[in-house]
């Protein structure tokens, strides 16, 4: 319990630092908004382009989809926030060997890796994508029950820990390979599959995006919650692989660290 | 004659410089051109999700298949990352390197490009010549001339594409944004070169945006050649437009390399 304090008072102290770093930058927070923007303007004119040809994909409405995509440009700003900058530096570390200076801090050093460098202003994504995600359920006009929203939460959370996961895998891999930035950009191709509900895809496609590589737990579950189309099965499903991602993040960086010999200079 | 083999021993250096580079990382080009393959199987699975086995327009499952077949082989040919390159030569200041050496900037990137690109339309070449046997999806017309004019458009947009990038990147001459630039022509692209949807499905401003933008000649084109989407005069008329845009980005590559050079100064040391 003192421990998770420590942590959670470490993570604000993180937080605290992103934010005064980045003020130097303040242009950098319109140019983050007219990104975000403009993404988000490009996105809804290629829905409209699917809509203009069908009343639903894969059994998800027009509103519905909005809901899932609010969600996906959430998740997306927090890649933009926590993971992505952090992911760019553990290279470096094991390239440089300054992962040596991480190791003999007081602290976890996953937790060091993961947090470390937070960017600030991507905030706009996540705000964004959750004013969608409003304004979808809104156009639906059903009653939103607390079970759903209980439901939603607990789901949303699962999904970010499972990007968390997905993330701390690639990231753990650098141990080995030196040259991740690819592997970055074939998570970035693969996580464009979770712009759509996975039943949009079949057969194997389908398995594959819900059990190996999770999109579905990422977006279609928690917008399933919300708009009142979630089963137990795949509740089940999302918490069962959040868990699942963690643990085996965890032993994987573990074991890296065992095999890590440092880069001499 | 001697001006050519020259360029000849210069490209050749080059080249074999940058097939070690691909050899050495050859996970990460894996990497890249696989994950370059998933956008357009996304928009496939939507697209076959939508029609349901049905017909959209004039498009039916094989002819989807086959539009995005195509996209994902004509955009990966005509792939350009030389704007992000400049970019980082121009921001660390390593471009003074290159202008100290005897050969032209530009032949160094489009050796490398070349490179790139012949290892990718080989290697996609196999892949479609052991898929013909296997599917009628990717048994495209062999008439001659058909084949023809999908090279010419290929290698057209090609070279356009390239040196729209390359003219992008070289934008960082005057100012330190060109990443947010290039984003925002990216994703006008997304919806303006076909990725989406066929031309003919799109709304009609999009497809009104072909007669004063180069996206749709740049990849929508090429692939509605190699779905027979086109004939006739509108082939011979769409190549045309091709060139048109290909001197114009040349006439703009040479004012800007021009122009940005007396402007350049090296940062760093």
């Amino acid at each position: 319990m003192k421990k998770a304090l420590r942590y959670s008072r470490l993570l604000f102290l993180m937080v605290k630092l992103a934010i005064s770093e980045e003020m130097e930058y303040r242009s950098n927070f319109f140019a983050n908004v007219l990104s975000t923007v403009s993404g988000l303007f490009v996105s809804l004119l290629t829905l409209q382009v699917f809509f203009n040809q069908t009343q639903a994909i894969g059994g998800w409405s027009f509103e519905q989809v909005l809901v899932l995509l609010g969600i996906f440009n959430a998740l997306d700003g927090v890649v933009k926030m926590v993971l992505r900058p952090n992911i760019g530096r553990i290279v470096q570390h094991i390239r440089k060997g300054t992962l040596d200076l991480i190791l003999t801090k007081p602290v976890d050093s996953q937790f060091y890796v993961s947090f470390r460098h937070i960017l600030f202003w991507p905030i706009t994504d996540v705000l964004m994508g959750l004013g969608l995600v409003v304004y979808g359920v809104l156009q639906m006009g059903i009653a939103i029950t607390v079970t759903n929203l209980l439901w939603f939460a607990l789901l949303f959370v699962a999904a970010l820990v499972t990007l968390y996961g997905i993330w701390m895998l690639l990231m753990t891999m650098s141990f080995w390979f030196v040259k991740v930035e690819n592997l970055t950009f074939l998570f970035t191709s693969l996580f464009e599959t979770a712009r759509f509900p996975v039943q949009v895809y079949r057969g194997i496609l389908r398995a594959l995006l819900t059990y190996v590589f999770p999109v579905a737990v990422l977006t279609t579950f928690p917008a399933a919650a919300l708009v009142g189309k979630l089963n137990g099965t795949d509740a089940l499903i999302s918490v069962s692989i959040a868990v699942l991602m963690v643990v085996v993040a965890r032993q994987f960086w573990k074991m890296a660290l065992r095999n890590y010999t440092s880069a001499s200079s | 004659m001697s001006n050519l083999s020259k360029l000849w021993r210069i490209y050749s250096r080059w080249m074999k410089i940058h097939w070690a580079i691909l050899l050495e990382y050859r996970g990460d080009t894996f990497f890249y051109m696989m994950g370059g393959f998933i956008s357009p199987i996304v928009t496939l699975a939507v697209w076959m999700s939508v029609s349901g086995g049905g017909t959209i327009g004039s498009y039916d499952t094989r002819d989807f298949i086959l539009y995005f077949l195509s996209i994902m082989f004509v955009s990966r040919l005509t792939a350009s990352w030389d704007a992000w390159e400049i970019e980082v030569h121009l921001r660390e200041g390593t471009l003074s390197g290159f202008l100290l050496r005897p050969s032209s900037y530009l032949h160094y990137r489009l050796a490398e490009n070349l490179v790139y690109k012949l290892f990718y339309g080989v290697v996609m070449l196999i892949a479609w010549a052991i898929a013909w046997p296997l599917t009628e999806a990717v048994q495209i017309s062999l008439e001659p001339l058909h084949l023809l004019t999908i090279v010419l458009a290929i290698l057209l947009a090609c070279a356009t594409r390239y040196l729209f990038y390359y003219n992008l990147g070289m934008l960082g001459f005057w100012t330190t944004r060109t990443g947010a630039i290039v984003g925002l022509v990216e994703a006008i692209s997304m919806f303006l070169s076909g990725r989406i949807a066929p031309y003919a499905l799109l709304p009609d401003w999009v497809k009104a945006s072909q007669s004063y933008t180069p996206f749709y000649w740049n990849l929508g084109f090429p692939v509605d050649l190699m779905t027979v989407k086109l004939s006739g005069p509108a082939v011979w008329q769409g190549l045309g437009i091709q060139v048109l845009w290909l001197v114009l980005f040349i006439a703009a590559y040479q004012l800007l390399w021009r122009r940005g050079l007396r402007k350049y100064s090296a940062v760093g040391g």
